[in-house]
């Protein structure tokens, strides 16, 4: 009988050196656990108060989430949590996505994310407001690193952020066009990602210089069938760009976790050639992940897989738990292994499911 | 090589610039609209799906191809006045359903299902089930599909197909589902006919249906 009703004691205290020497596949006490998202639902029933979504306050802007609103957790609540499910480092949305503005009748900065720059003329309208969200990311960083202090834990703080791509096809331009637009103007797609590229690369200074304990960039290029855009225009476009991103965390030794979705096979190489640690979610609908972790785990932390569809919000207790054990089986072996759902920890996984999960993972994951 | 052989070429390539030219020069040669569509247009696509399945072309390839085809009917249209059959298998409602804002599996559908004739009524994203009633009756379709990627959403599907059963619309309408945490299982849950894999599986599913 799985316990799905409380959670169970786990190794050793919440502490993000056991996943900063995971990202190195070094030994560790136990698999960690760490997740980009948990929903207010989730946050709210191990609380036992409201205090929010974890990683913006407010919730996913591509969920529909006003993209002003985005503060993050309060910290105090956040490292509640974590002591609570045995999570090794915060993480907030340091600029997802690239800010770009426009301004409004009364001369306001609003958001451009409605997909209408079809044109060089609609792109030159937009204005950038990197410095904005820079000072944001700062103000946040602090206020987490400040609440870890004073609390004297252990618990690490990491940015998730860098979408290049992903917020011109989501927001700016809209899919197809933006699609079409890679053909049929190249140029113009370079400059977008090129802008994008030079802001994400000062915020991942400003989270170094501010003290964030690794980086997490992250970019949709793939879905279930490969990535989006040939290869080869991958590894000319937006290959040299990710990597230049990275670039200042890699040169100080701070280590990169990267998210994309999808079936991404066909830039790994080129992930951990630019210094990339850990490599997550690997999407189920899309990544064979035992494959990955014969081919890659000797030079990639793998994080992600146990899939929210089955057995998380539609199996039982009993599914979640064989599925992180049989997770467990092939990918903890060698260390190098970061227990994370295939998405997030979103409101509709019955909470049950949730703990049998968290769980499971402090069970199996025991060196 | 003949003008057919031409603009299949062209539609694989997503060379819509050229695709008008080469459609009024087989006009002018004497190839009938109908040929120029099922002999060109239409297997054109369906090679650009297949390859797009298999991942030999990408999002671009298969875009520019649907482009190219829409250029070409844009032209042929006028030709095959009174003979809409041809250039319509039938028409598709499509929606992602209500609760879910993600749309680029549909709209993948939709450029796969035109470029096999059907005509798609597109109501968008975060769709209510008296929408999808609503143009159920309006346009007439034999097919209704729903599309979504969160596995809450999907859970609404049941409340979309009570809608078009309690406004009398379920057997007029044969329906389908698609979206990266659907299965096969989930489709026979709830007694949807059709369910793909891709985008390109769910457009020869389409043409199946209207067929049988």
């Amino acid at each position: 009988m799985v316990n799905s009703r409380t959670l169970d004691p786990y190794t050793g205290e919440p502490d993000v050196s056991r996943l900063l020497a995971t990202f190195k596949r070094q030994p560790v006490d136990r698999v960690p656990n760490f997740e980009v998202l948990y929903e207010d639902q989730h946050v709210e029933k191990f609380l036992g108060k409201f205090a929010g979504n974890t990683l913006a306050y407010g919730g996913d802007p591509a969920k529909g989430a006003d993209a002003e609103q985005g503060r993050p957790m309060y910290p105090e609540e956040y490292l509640d949590l974590c002591e609570m499910i045995g999570q090794d480092a915060l993480v907030f949305d340091a600029g997802l996505w690239t800010p770009y503005r426009r301004k409004d009748k009364e001369g306001n900065l609003v958001p451009a994310y409605k997909r209408d720059v079809k044109t060089r003329a609609d792109y030159e309208e937009l204005i950038l407001d990197s410095d904005g969200q820079i000072a944001d990311l700062k103000k946040y960083l602090k206020e987490y690193k400040d609440a870890i202090s004073k609390r004297n834990s252990k618990i690490g703080v990491a940015g998730l952020y860098g979408c290049i791509s992903q917020t011109l096809y989501e927001f700016v331009v809209g899919m197809n066009d933006f699609m079409m637009m890679v053909y049929e103007d190249r140029d113009l797609v370079e400059e977008m990602l090129e802008q994008s590229t030079v802001h994400f690369v000062k915020t991942t200074q400003a989270l170094i210089d501010g003290g964030a304990d690794f980086i997490w960039p992250a970019d949709d290029i793939a879905f279930k069938t490969g990535l989006f855009i040939p290869p080869k225009l991958m590894k000319e476009m937006w290959v040299p760009r990710m990597a230049r991103i990275m670039e200042p965390a890699v040169n100080a030794g701070i280590p990169v976790m990267f998210h994309s979705d999808g079936k991404v096979d066909d830039i790994v190489e080129d992930l951990i050639e630019m210094g990339v640690d850990c490599l997550n979610p690997m999407d189920p609908y899309g990544v064979e992940y035992a494959d990955y972790k014969k081919r890659y785990g000797d030079r990639l932390c793998l994080s992600g897989n146990v899939d929210i569809e089955f057995p998380l919000s539609k199996g039982t207790p009993e599914d979640v738990d064989a599925d992180v054990k049989k997770h467990m089986e092939i990918l903890k072996p060698g260390y190098g292994y970061v227990a994370t759902v295939s998405h997030s920890v979103v409101n509709y996984i019955p909470h049950e499911n949730v703990i049998a999960y968290l769980n499971a993972i402090h069970k199996y994951g025991k060196y | 090589m003949d003008i057919l052989d031409n603009i299949y070429g062209a539609t694989i390539k997503g060379n819509y610039k050229d695709i008008t030219e080469l459609v009024r020069e087989a006009i002018s040669s004497g190839t009938a609209p109908h040929n120029i569509v099922n002999e060109a247009l239409s297997p054109a696509m369906i090679e650009v799906g297949d390859k797009f399945g298999a991942g030999e072309l990408y999002m671009p390839d298969m875009l520019l191809a649907a482009k190219a085809m829409q250029t070409a009917m844009g032209e042929l249209r006028p030709l095959l006045k009174g003979k809409e059959a041809v250039l319509e298998k039938g028409t598709v409602v499509i929606g992602t359903v209500k609760g879910d804002l993600h749309d680029i599996g549909k709209n993948l559908v939709i450029t796969m299902a035109e470029g096999q004739g059907f005509k798609i009524v597109d109501l968008g994203i975060d769709v209510d089930p008296i929408k999808f009633v609503d143009a159920v009756r309006q346009h007439n379709p034999q097919i209704v599909a729903f599309s979504g990627l969160l596995t809450t959403t999907l859970a609404n599907i049941p409340e979309h197909i009570k809608a078009l059963k309690d406004a009398g619309l379920r057997n007029k309408v044969v329906l389908a589902v698609g979206g990266a945490p659907v299965t096969r299982d989930f489709a026979d849950r709830y007694g949807i006919e059709i369910y793909a894999d891709d985008a390109s599986g769910a457009a020869k599913e389409f043409v199946k249906a209207v067929e049988n």
